[in-house]
């Protein structure tokens, strides 16, 4: 595996509460993402997934251990999907996908820019329509779309199939691999869907309940790009059933 | 107009008749010195250079001291949006204010500032800068947390913040805000008229108030104060709305 971009060394958290007793988060993570690598962070609702990005962002820093991330946010060269997609609803998509550029000062080829992107997440037919009409799909389109237009190194999804149906989710899924193979960033992302996680990752990162532990990895060997295939065949349901049986262990 | 649509109006339309009717033969059958409808309708439609002059002396202090409102309330929320401190320590007194009944000290402040147009002017615009100031602080400041983490993001100077999440942002509650405060202003100006002024809507009822000579003129004044205000709530609307409507989903 070539140099690592992200790793979290001994990292645990806790959120003041209003009874003044720290309510701990992650207890205590140890974790490596190499160069263009997709890790799968899944675990049960209240795991502190969402708090692992935020970490990583470097929204604010951990209590205990280290996190290294490299390239950091400041950069510019990180992006992130956010689980609601934070469309700008006064906003085009092609608008939405230009606030990076504005926000980060970039001048130079943004047309060029944008429109890449736009075709990358297969919304460039709906430049010019208005975030309110795009069904739950094409709107997790754009906003990848608005996260490619950086070029970003590291690739951070929040939830990508959070509120989409089975049949959009399976299509947004397809697209997804297409742009991670495409752009090479190193991605992490967070889901508790297990299926998911397993087609698109080249390991999934068990977590445990609340507070938080690394349950266990799992390697993903089929290499890639993935198609839907992939789905049917039988190594894929043998990741699927060590990742859950994985879930249990952590579990109890 | 759908047959929908034109059923609503009926209903109220054919009440509205019928109280008429009932005011019109009971006044005729009594001798009271109520005024009639009939009396009223005949009063606007022959004495109209009277009612339009009044009108439009009552309009200009209503537009102008709107127009003033609407400086003062948005640089004051765009202070408070600005500087937090500065808002903790001066929101509430601008809530606060509001329990003090402006039409009752209305003639007060008049005493004070004197009763010249531009005091008339600045009192109404007194009256009506509270929802104004309040909804604009409002739609300013509760931006989705996730836009603001996407901003966040990228790094986004505090400008990048106001002039691209927040100003935009906030149209909706504004547009609320400025329909609230064109119905003040109206109301404002006449109540402000009641101390000291020579010409308007107010200034001939209160004139009227200590020694009623035209009974029928004052129940005129009623009416064209009533359409006169709806004409300012509607007309402000629709200028406010075409002006941000940029920044309005809905409209593009």
């Amino acid at each position: 595996m070539s140099a690592s971009r992200i790793r979290l060394t001994g990292v645990g958290h806790s959120y003041g509460t209003n009874s003044g007793v720290p309510t701990p988060v992650l207890d205590r993570i140890d974790l490596e993402v190499g160069q263009g690598e997709v890790v799968a962070l899944v675990g049960p609702s209240g795991s502190g997934k969402s708090t692992l990005l935020d970490l990583l962002e470097g929204r604010f820093p951990p209590r205990r251990g280290e996190v290294y991330c490299s390239p950091g946010a400041a950069s510019g060269r990180m992006a992130r999907v956010y689980q609601d997609r934070a469309l700008l609803p006064w906003r085009t998509v092609r608008e939405n996908v230009e606030l990076p550029l504005e926000l980060l000062r970039i001048k130079d080829g943004r047309r060029e820019r944008i429109d890449q992107a736009l075709e990358r997440a297969a919304v460039a037919e709906f430049g010019n329509f208005l975030p309110g009409q795009l069904s739950g799909g094409l709107a997790y389109r754009a906003s990848i779309a608005r996260a490619l237009v950086t070029d970003p190194e590291i690739l951070l999804l929040d939830e990508p199939f959070g509120s989409l149906d089975e049949v959009t989710a399976e299509s947004v899924m397809l697209v997804l691999e297409d742009v991670l193979m495409e752009c090479g960033s190193t991605s992490v992302f967070v889901t508790h869907n297990v299926e998911q996680a397993v087609f698109l990752s080249d390991r999934v990162v068990v977590l445990s309940p609340r507070p938080t532990k690394v349950a266990g990895i799992i390697d993903v060997k089929r290499p890639r790009p993935r198609r839907r295939e992939f789905l049917g065949e039988p190594s894929f349901a043998n990741c699927v059933r060590d990742v859950r049986q994985c879930m249990r262990r952590g579990q109890s | 107009m759908t047959l929908a649509r034109l059923r609503q109006w009926i209903s109220p339309t054919v009440a509205l008749a019928g109280l008429l009717a009932v005011w019109e033969v009971a006044g005729r059958v009594t001798h009271a010195s109520t005024p009639v409808p009939t009396q009223i309708l005949y009063s606007l439609a022959t004495d109209s250079r009277f009612y339009l002059e009044n009108t439009g002396a009552t309009m200009l202090e209503a537009v102008g001291g709107l127009l003033l409102a609407i400086v003062i309330a948005y640089l004051t929320a765009s202070l408070f949006a600005y500087w937090a401190p500065v808002r903790r320590a001066f929101f509430p007194l601008v809530i606060a204010s509001q329990g003090i009944p402006l039409v009752a000290i209305a003639p007060v402040l008049a005493t004070i500032i004197g009763d010249g147009f531009f005091s008339r002017i600045f009192i109404t615009a007194w009256l009506c800068w509270f929802p104004l100031v309040v909804s604009a602080t409002h739609g300013l400041l509760h931006v989705e947390p996730e836009h603001y983490a996407l901003f966040a993001t990228y790094g986004a100077s505090r400008s990048d913040v106001f002039w691209k999440l927040r100003v935009p942002n906030c149209t909706g509650t504004v547009l609320a805000g400025m329909r609230a405060a064109a119905g003040f202003a109206f109301i404002g100006a006449i109540v402000v008229e009641y101390s000291g002024a020579t010409k308007g809507l107010g200034a001939f009822v209160i004139s009227q108030a200590r020694q009623p000579t035209d009974m029928v003129r004052v129940f005129g004044v009623v009416v064209v104060s009533a359409l006169a205000g709806l004409l300012l709530v509607q007309v402000s609307h629709g200028i406010a709305r075409y002006l941000l409507r940029r920044y309005l989903p809905a409209e593009r």
